[in-house]
């Protein structure tokens, strides 16, 4: 199963673009069931009444932001502190959120809007993938893999909040594992270049070393944006801005012009 | 927590969850960028992901875990070589997930 071989460069019918859509989502789908499991159980053991929790996943889909979430509330903290926190870890999205703009400028301003709302970093990793590897950008694709992997969070916190008291430790299934390797199997499509795998490293040092120095949540933001800005610096050095930047224009031209 | 406060705090979580996602839609959407923020923005997706995981293996209670003991950064190697060979994320989530229930039902 390859997922980067189910993007369609040339416009389908819209049956055909939206089974495209859900098997792009599919594996998402498949990744979020263990995750939104985990989430199920952990919140109903913070006391959140299950509907509440599966309501959650429904309104918010931020899977590390509602994990901490629950935590926090299941260890008593206070609403402010725990909107302040989800806040941190979600600002993240921001720079996906921008780095997907470009990409999405043929959608109408609302449908952009409704696009972002479900970008996670799964959701985000997929469709930047598909758009480098020459995808359009198809409304009915894009919507139909945003909306397969939100009903996969959504399910799988069902599962775990009516199963919470059936499911006690995660740790024997390696469930616990489904976000790092979901990670991983995320960031090898996106190390396209050398230089990418280089600020990928870099990222990843810079990150265990804020981590270490007690920046919590605000270590990922802070090392994405050091070693963006380490790859740019690097890119004008090398003299290859124009030629990438280049390419990229021509890609957004060809969609304009759809 | 009370129904209140949770009811609060959900209405809080969807406003500082949507925010991000979708501001810079109308920031950046209507003028083209400037090509070295599009250069910029093309390291966005792999440094961010590179500093999610890279604590999620590497760390135990904020100091570096490089042990045997570490069962994440054990199957974290086979795991990335599936993701290069397959470039699928369910063959690498599968294959991940149950090298972790693997190594922890052999070290049992």
């Amino acid at each position: 199963m390859n997922h980067t071989s189910s993007v369609q460069t040339t416009a389908g019918s819209m049956p055909a673009e939206v089974m495209s859509g859900i098997r792009m989502g599919m594996p998402i789908f498949l990744g979020y069931l263990p995750l939104g499991l985990a989430y199920g159980v952990l919140a109903v053991k913070s006391g959140i009444p299950p509907l509440w929790a599966v309501a959650m996943s429904l309104l918010i889909f931020a899977g590390a932001g509602q994990l901490i979430a629950a935590g926090m509330i299941g260890a008593g903290a206070s609403v402010a502190s725990i909107v302040i926190a989800t806040l941190m870890v979600n600002l993240r999205h921001l720079l996906m959120s921008a780095a997907l703009v470009p990409y999405i400028r043929p959608m109408r301003p609302f449908l952009r809007t409704v696009f972002m709302l479900e970008i996670t970093d799964e959701t985000f990793a997929v469709h930047t993938t598909a758009f480098r590897n020459g995808a359009r950008c198809n409304p009915p694709r894009l919507f139909a893999c945003n909306v397969t992997a939100h009903s996969g969070w959504i399910i799988g916190t069902a599962l775990g909040v009516f199963s919470g008291s059936l499911v006690t430790d995660v740790r024997p299934f390696g469930l616990d594992f489904a976000l790092p390797a979901m990670f991983l199997a995320l960031l090898v499509p996106l190390c396209w270049e050398r230089l990418h795998l280089l600020v990928a490293l870099c990222a990843a040092v810079l990150s265990l070393l804020f981590n270490m120095a007690g920046t919590g949540r605000w270590s990922v933001i802070i090392a994405t944006i050091l070693a963006a800005s380490l790859g740019l610096w690097l890119s004008c050095r090398k003299g290859d801005l124009l030629l990438s930047t280049g390419n990229g224009l021509a890609r957004q031209k060809e969609e304009d012009g759809q | 927590m009370s129904n209140m406060e949770l009811a609060l705090c959900t209405l809080g979580m969807v406003l500082v969850t949507a925010l991000p996602r979708v501001l810079p839609v109308s920031w950046l959407a209507e003028k083209p960028l400037h090509p070295k923020v599009h250069r910029w923005l093309s390291f966005v997706p792999a440094a961010i992901l590179a500093a999610l995981v890279a604590p999620d293996i590497l760390l135990l209670d904020g100091q570096l875990f490089f042990s045997p003991e570490n069962i994440f950064l054990l199957a974290a190697l086979p795991t990335l070589f599936i993701a290069w060979k397959t470039r699928s994320l369910f063959a690498t989530l599968a294959a991940g997930m149950v090298l972790v229930a693997f190594i922890r039902w052999i070290v049992a």
